[in-house]
């Protein structure tokens, strides 16, 4: 699908989509990420890591909010990846997310990049 | 603090939540035009949720349909179910962390007055005071890479009020977001 057809559900339940055709794997993240739904996150990144695909960025330009039990499990992704030789990069941090990071010191913990090409760039590098 | 939080005899400092079901008028003509007037539901909800991560999914499903049926702004929404999230999750990592998955209760209420929306969270686990626990540096967790009380920093920076009490052998945690009059 093309990158202008991510669907927005903001507020609604977590959905992860893939962008074809970058070289980094593009994650949409949308909707919630929570205590229910946290460990299904860090298992789908966990498996493409595991598969050899370590260059990520994750689009965050829909998520809602993301609790620490999200943060856990990216910050346990990011970790995996690094170990390998891969990297996370996140962009689209708005609203509520960007205060979240903001508030536990997690803009310090991650690659953030201002914008999707950014994070593209720099997750290829 | 809310009108609705009052008194309890028998807690250590005489609070609680009080039942309320009514419609309040929130005058507001500067914002809506003369004569127009926003209604806020007051009123409130209960749940009872089961100690498994999965139940906070449709606890942030029903705190999201109560609240804004009450008239709470979708981006208050949003962080009530934040600290939804991050005060019921403390109660399955830390009070309820020795009981086995699905074998106990959580209770949770949510009251609506016209100052903002008010959740209330009761389990009968071990001793657990979310709003004494430390609250931990966040420079120094950058530094270590530590995400560990993260869900505490967002609770104290997302609620407007936090009171925990040790009551009858069961902790009871209330968070208070306000809500500021529509317009």
């Amino acid at each position: 699908m093309r990158d202008d057809q991510a669907r927005s559900v903001e507020g609604g339940r977590m959905e992860i989509m893939e962008v074809a055709g970058h070289a980094p794997v593009v994650l949409h993240v949308s909707g919630r990420v929570n205590g229910a739904n946290a460990a299904e996150l860090g298992s789908r990144l966990g498996a493409l890591v595991e598969s050899g695909r370590v260059a990520i960025v994750l689009d965050f330009s829909h998520l809602a909010h993301m609790t620490s039990a999200g943060f856990r499990s990216l910050l346990h992704v990011d970790r995996q990846a690094s170990e390998v030789g891969g990297t996370l990069v996140l962009c689209g941090l708005q609203g509520l997310t960007r205060e979240l990071f903001e508030i536990g010191g997690f803009l310090d913990m991650f690659t953030i990049a201002a914008t999707r090409e950014e994070a593209i760039r720099r997750a290829t590098l | 603090m809310l009108s609705g939080l009052r008194t309890r005899r028998n807690s250590p400092d005489r609070t609680r939540v009080r039942l309320a079901s009514r419609r309040h008028r929130v005058d507001n003509p500067g914002a809506r035009g003369e004569g127009e007037q926003a209604v806020v539901q007051s009123g409130e909800a209960r749940m009872v949720v089961a100690n498994r991560p999965e139940e906070l999914e449709r606890a942030a499903l029903w705190a999201a349909d109560f609240a804004t049926g009450a008239g709470v702004p979708a981006e208050i929404v949003s962080r009530l179910q934040v600290v939804l999230d991050e005060a019921v999750g403390n109660v399955l990592a830390h009070a309820l962390a020795d009981a086995a998955p699905g074998s106990r209760e959580i209770s949770l209420r949510l009251c609506r007055e016209a100052g903002g929306i008010a959740l209330e969270i009761i389990d009968d686990g071990a001793p657990f005071d979310a709003a004494a626990a430390p609250v931990p540096d966040v420079a120094r967790r950058v530094a270590a890479r530590r995400p560990g009380g993260a869900g505490l920093l967002f609770l104290h920076a997302l609620a407007d009020e936090m009171r925990a009490f040790r009551e009858e052998g069961r902790n009871r945690l209330v968070l208070v977001l306000r809500v500021p009059p529509a317009g």
